[in-house]
This record gives structure tokens, sequence and C-alpha cells, in this order.
């Protein structure tokens, strides 16, 4: 179970999205970074066959993404901005897209279990909240139990607990399967991938594991205690990652390439958003 | 697949666009076709009446038919008319595109008008212009109707058609009405049979015979408080033969634009036959409709023809909300995905909607359908129990199949409700001309037939075989459309034929 991505572009028009991308996906979570615009959705909606490549190939457990009918049978797929038929059922909808998927539906109460959706299936979909919505998304996605499943920054605007239930439902699929997730968010890679591609300017430049990813900032990233005024100095030594106010002085995380000369910075460890950081603002060797 | 169609039907009749398609059509229906088989049931006794049955079995004579010599003359003097009160008041009706559009000519379009009146009638300019203006825009029809009228119970009227009695024509002659027959029949009504037309030379006998007919309009205009005037003004003689006549309507028509009151499609429908709704009933008319048919045919397609015009436009809203509805919905990348093949998917839709729209369109007329049925029961009649479904499904379905495919195509093109706009210019465009109202002049590209009298059995039997391959091209147009938006549904859920705004936006900003 794998998917080998050769060469892979994309272009609209004379623009091009995708470059050369050249990754290979195995068993597991498989996180996608990459700031906004950065190419993430192009690339998935490649995988989904929803976009012709204009170059290169994909293939999933050896089958070219050009026989779209088989592909389409071993994926499933969750876009960014997913939402239902408002006046279908919750029921009506799982039966709709299994009769789209060519299966008979009788996982359709265990799905609706698993995303705790059962005790609403005969409500209206527009009744549901996002965050009701986004796990009726992933049952629909799950429904032909596919080999590979693709979801689109599936956490976007849903609160703390409804990203926690998502990533877990996502989690215990990818034990067997192959999920590829997007997001902008790197904490959220951090806690729930193993693997990792991160794209800038439709270029991967990155693609390994998420501790490969960390180790990129290792000795880069400090901690600073700045009075507040002194805070545009700063960017003379670094990349400012975050920081928080106490009043006086300003805590900040700073990546640098080189050592921090400034009294009171203190070297600390790297983390995935450290690390993307660092590869986006090109402060990594 | 079933459960697909099945869903797919629950989710348009979820939809309010639906249930606005279905009030609309009912509107029309009760607008259009209303109780018309109440009145004319509750009118059995008038001589219009389809189910009017003459006593002594004498119906109204076949007359108007424009192969005919008294036809041609009716029409001759009813259009002459009409065309010297238009050139009066400067004010040239026609219907382009179904509806009225009044034309006014410049100085030099009236001269010609003027040419060809001169030439028609003999008058010069002043006795043109001083003859009767009085005479309404109807005035086909009324002249028609004087024409059956004076088959009935109003003589004024009758004296009209007397007055147009004596039509002469190039070469000398002229065409003499001889007298008609008449009685009253045993309903108490009166009946009568007008002779035929005939030529007399311009002899001393017509000359006498002239005499005696002014003698008696003079009679008749010192008993009539109103008609003495009008008909010294309408005393005119056609000076051209039926074919220069037609000539000369050709060019008056062209120069007022499509549908004029004189183009051979209008002159054949006020002149042509006994169709009119006020026409008194002839025989053959009478056993078409108790043998063709068979009393519930003509109510079958009079239904069809009401509706005819909703569904050249109403199911556009239907299929572009259904379609539109995976984009609004935001569905359309979670559809595009699934392994379902866009001809099956485009097919159950196509059909969902058809069959949707449909079935209030095959269950309206069942009121109608009980109505006649049990009076035709109690005359002991027979009626075609099947005719409402059939003329629903060989006359209105294809023309619903087609709507639905060229809205459906539209949708899918250009993922918009842009076919609505569309639809509506191709309304205004392939409405049927008011020349079709009639029914029986058929032609491949009508998308809808129209039938507007219950009347016209044979009419339309006599172009059934038009009809049937009308009917079937239109049928399989409709599938072509349905086809054509698989293959572009089919390239477009692969990202093709679309121009991707928003990876444009993101690239542009990355690039800034």
């Amino acid at each position: 179970m794998s998917i080998e991505i050769h060469s892979l572009q994309k272009k609209f028009g004379p623009h091009v999205v995708l470059s050369d991308i050249t990754a290979t996906i195995e068993g597991g979570m498989y996180g996608l970074l990459g700031r906004n615009g950065a190419g993430k959705t192009t690339l998935m909606k490649v995988l989904v066959t929803l976009l012709k490549p204009s170059g290169g190939d994909v293939e999933m457990n050896g089958v070219s993404i050009k026989s779209t009918k088989e592909i389409r049978k071993m994926i499933g797929y969750l876009p960014q901005n997913f939402s239902f038929y408002p006046n279908m059922t919750v029921y009506d909808s799982m039966k709709y897209v299994a009769a789209l998927s060519g299966v008979s539906g009788s996982n359709i109460p265990l799905l609706l279990q698993k995303v705790n959706l059962w005790d609403r299936k005969k409500k209206k979909v527009r009744t549901l909240s996002g965050g009701m919505v986004r796990r009726l998304g992933i049952a629909q996605a799950l429904l032909n139990n596919p080999e590979i499943l693709v979801v689109d920054e599936p956490t976007s605007g849903l609160d703390p607990e409804e990203r926690l239930r998502v990533y877990n439902l996502l989690g215990e699929y990818a034990k067997e399967k192959i999920v590829i997730l997007s997001t902008h968010i790197a904490g959220d890679i951090e806690a729930t991938c193993t693997r990792v591609g991160v794209l800038d300017s439709g270029k991967m430049i990155f693609n390994g594991s998420v501790g490969n990813l960390v180790k990129l900032a290792e000795g880069k990233v400090y901690e600073v205690i700045i009075p507040k005024g002194a805070k545009e100095t700063i960017k003379d030594y670094g990349c400012m990652i975050s920081s928080r106010n106490d009043g006086m002085n300003v805590h900040m995380r700073v990546l640098s390439k080189n050592d921090l000369t400034i009294s009171g910075a203190v070297s600390c460890n790297s983390t995935v958003e450290d690390a993307y950081m660092a590869l986006l603002n090109r402060i990594c060797d | 697949m079933r459960q697909l169609l099945m869903l797919e039907c629950k989710k348009i009749a979820a939809g309010v666009i639906y249930w606005l398609f279905v009030i609309a059509i009912t509107v029309v229906f009760w607008l259009n076709y209303g109780n018309v088989d109440r009145e004319e049931i509750n009118n059995a006794s008038d001589t219009s009446s389809l189910f009017y049955c003459a006593q002594d079995g004498h119906y109204a004579v076949e007359q108007n038919n424009l192969s005919k010599k008294s036809g041609q003359n009716q029409a001759m003097i009813g259009l002459t008319k009409k065309l010297l009160d238009c050139y009066k008041n400067n004010s040239y009706e026609c219907y382009p595109f179904g509806y009225i559009k009044v034309k006014v000519f410049s100085k030099s379009e009236q001269n010609i008008v003027l040419k060809y009146l001169r030439e028609i009638t003999g008058m010069d300019k002043d006795k043109i212009l001083s003859s009767t203006g009085k005479t309404t825009s109807k005035e086909p029809e009324d002249t028609e109707n004087s024409e059956e009228l004076s088959g009935s119970e109003k003589p004024e009227d009758s004296k009209e058609t007397s007055d147009s009695s004596e039509i002469g024509i190039s070469g000398g002659g002229q065409y003499i009405s001889k007298p008609g027959t008449g009685h009253m029949n045993e309903a108490g009504q009166y009946e009568f049979q007008p002779d035929e037309w005939e030529y007399v030379e311009n002899s001393s006998d017509s000359a006498g015979e002239k005499e005696k007919a002014d003698s008696k309009e003079q009679d008749d205009a010192k008993t009539s408080n109103n008609s003495s005037k009008k008909k010294s003004s309408e005393d005119f003689l056609i000076q051209v033969s039926f074919q220069r006549f037609m000539e000369i309507m050709d060019k008056i028509s062209g120069m007022i634009g499509r549908n004029s009151y004189f183009s051979r499609a209008l002159i054949d429908l006020y002149y042509g036959g006994n169709d009119m709704e006020n026409s008194p009933v002839t025989l053959k008319q009478h056993e078409e409709f108790y043998n063709g048919d068979k009393i519930t045919g003509a109510f079958a397609r009079y239904y069809c023809d009401n509706i005819a015009l909703a569904v050249l436009i109403l199911p556009v809203f239907v299929i572009t909300a259904v379609m539109a509805g995976d984009r609004r919905n935001r569905v359309m990348d979670s559809i595009y995905a699934k392994p379902v093949s866009s001809f099956k998917l485009i097919f159950i839709r196509y059909f969902a909607s058809v069959g949707m729209m449909f079935v209030p369109i095959l269950l309206l007329p069942l009121k109608s359908f009980i109505i006649l049925a049990k009076y035709a029961n109690a005359a002991g009649d027979a009626v075609d129990i099947f005719a409402f479904p059939k003329y629903i499904i060989g006359w209105i379905l294809p023309s619903l199949l087609f709507v639905v495919a060229f809205s459906l195509f539209l949708s899918v093109l250009t993922r918009s409700s842009v076919s609505v706009l569309a639809m509506g210019i191709f309304w205004i465009i392939f409405k049927p001309s008011v020349g079709k109202i009639a029914g029986g002049n058929y032609e491949l590209f009508d998308i809808v037939i129209r039938h507007n009298t219950l009347k016209g059995f044979g009419r339309m039997m006599q172009h059934f075989d038009m009809l049937v391959i009308n009917r079937i091209f239109i049928t399989g147009i409709s599938f072509l459309f349905v086809l054509l938006s698989v293959w572009i549904y089919q390239i477009k859920r692969r990202g093709g034929l679309s121009f991707h705004v928003r990876e444009f936006i993101c690239y542009r900003k990355r690039e800034l």
C-alpha cells in the first residue's frame, strides 16, 4: 500500500502551481504542510483525480491516476469546504454517497456511530453544526472503506474539542490505511502524523519523518526576553516565530541561523512549527 | 441505480423550486384550461359546442376553406377591410415573437400600401380615406364570425356578409353569393346554409341582379339605424385575382414583419377552416369528436396545448436548481471524486428531473377526465380512457425532455444559473408563432406543438406523420444534449474546461 509521486507538475495556463513533486507515501498518517496557496489543495485534487496533472505521474498501489475509475474506488476524499445538500437527512446523505460510490451502505450505521452522528441520522444537514458537518464528511469519505483517505484541512474552523475528535478518528483509520491530510497548522501535524511533506510555492521542500523535520531546526531556536521597545531589533538577529507580552517585557521565540548573541537568549528544543518556519524562511542548511 | 434515482427524486422534491414549479404549472392549467370541460358540456345545446348533437342531423356546412372560391372571397374582403383600417390609422399589428407589436409606416411605405389598396379596390386615395375605418382590429375574426353568425341568430351581422356578397374581380365579371336557405330547427335555433358563390359576367343579367342587390341594400339601410354609412363606405370591389391578392399580402406582410394579419399563416388560421372556438360544429367535426377523439382526445390535446408554453420555460428552473445545488452546497468535489460514472449520474439526474416534473403534468387533467368520463357514460358515448396519458406522453413529454436536456447541458457547461437566462431567450425565439396556434402546420424543429382548439382532429391526423417525425426528432435531440452534458461533465470532473479562479488568485498573491 503506497503512493508513488513522480515528477508531478500542474500548470494553470502559464502558471506553474506544482513543480516537479516527487515523493513516496506509505501507510499511516501523512501530513502536507504549507502556507495558503502553496499548492496543497491542488496536489490533493490531483491525487483524487479532480485535476489532471500537466506532467509526471502518480501511482496508487501500482495503479496510475490516469485510470480514474479504479483510483476513485480506492480513495476517500474530504474536500476543504465540505458541505452537503441541506434538505437531506444525515442518513439519506450517507445513502446518496453510498449509491454514488457503488456500495451497499450496510456500514452506514457503524460509521455514523463512529463519528457520533447516529442520534442525528434523521436530522437535516442544515441543522448540523460545522463540526458535525465535518464529521459527516469524514463518514462519507470512509463509506467505501478506501485504501487511501485524503482530507483537506479537516479541522479548519473547528473548536479544540472537535479538532481532537476529528484527529482521533483519522488517527484510528490511519492504523491500517494511508491518510493524507493537509493543514497549515504545524502543531496538528506534530500531534497526528508520522511523515510530513512541506510545500512552498508549488515545490516540495521537505519530505520525510516528523522527527527529521524537527531536527532541521535543532540548535536554531532561542527564547529571548527583551524590553517591549526593543522588539523590532530582533529582526536583525533572526526570524521571530512567536511572542508573548508580560507587561514590561516581551518573551520571544526566535529562529536564528547563527548563534544568538543577545544577552538572555536561551537555546531551546525545536518543534515542527519551528522547523516549518525555518524551512519557509530558508534558515535551515 | 434505483436507489440513486429514488434519492435524486427525493432531493428534487425537497427543494422549494420544485414546488414552485408545481404551483406554477397548476396555475397555468387553471388559467388556460380551467373548466373548459364543464363549460363545453353545459353548452351542449350551442351549435359551436362539440357536444352539440343536431336532432335532425343537420350540422354547419364546411366553409371558408381557402381552396374554395367562397373562402377566397371571404378572405379577400376581410383582409382588404383590415388593410384599409391599418392604412388609415397607420397602425399595423404583427406578432413577431408571439407578442403584439404595432408598426407605424413611413410616408413612402404608406404610399406603397396605398398603391396596393388602389390596385385591390380600384378606389382613389380620397375614396380610400373616406371608406370606413370603423372596422375593429379583430376584423378577420369578425369577418369570419359574421359569416358564421349569418348561420345563427344575428341578422345585422349577417347583413355585413351580404354587403360583401358582391366582389368584383379583374376581367369584368364578379362573384355573387346566391341567397342561402334558412329554417328554425327543433331546438328553436335558426340555421342558415349559405349557397355557393357564383361568377357572373358583367352582363345585363348581372347588372340586373346588382341593381336588385343595391335596392335590397337600400331597403336594409332604411330598416337599420346604424348601417347605412358603413355599408356605403364599405362598398368596394376586389379588382384582382386571388393569386395576385395573395402576392400583395405577402409583400405587405414582409413590410410589417413576422406574423402580421396579412401573413400566410394567419390568413390560413382565420380563413382556412372551421376550427375557431365560435364556429358552429360541422358534421365532420361531430364525427371526429365522437369517433376519432372519443371525447377525451380533444380535451387531452387542448390540455397539452394549454401547458405547452409553460413546459417550454418552467422546467429550466428545476433542472438548473438541481445542477446548481452541487455548487451552491459545495458538494461538487465530493461527488466528482466518487466512482459513479458521469453517464450514470447525469442520466439519472435527467430522468429524475423529467419524472418529477412529469408527475404533476400527468395528474392535473385527472379531474377533467373524470368529468368527461361521467358525462360520456351517462350519455352512452365511448371515451378513450388512455387519451390523456397518450397525448401527454406523445405530445408534451418530448418537449419536456428537450427543455430539461437543453437546460441540463447549459447548466453543466456554464456551472451557473445562466441557463435560466439562456432559456428565457430561447423561449422568446422558439415560442411557436401565432400562425401555429390552431395546429396542423407542424415542422421538424417545433419544440412545442400548438393546438389551441378542441376541434381539428382531422387536421392533426392529416399531418400526423410530420407530427410523429417531429416528436421523435425532438426526443432524439434531447438525448443528444444529455450525451453532450455527460461528455462535458466528464471533462469537468477532471478539471477541464474550467478557469481555476481560486488557484490563479492564490498564485498571483504569492507572486506579489
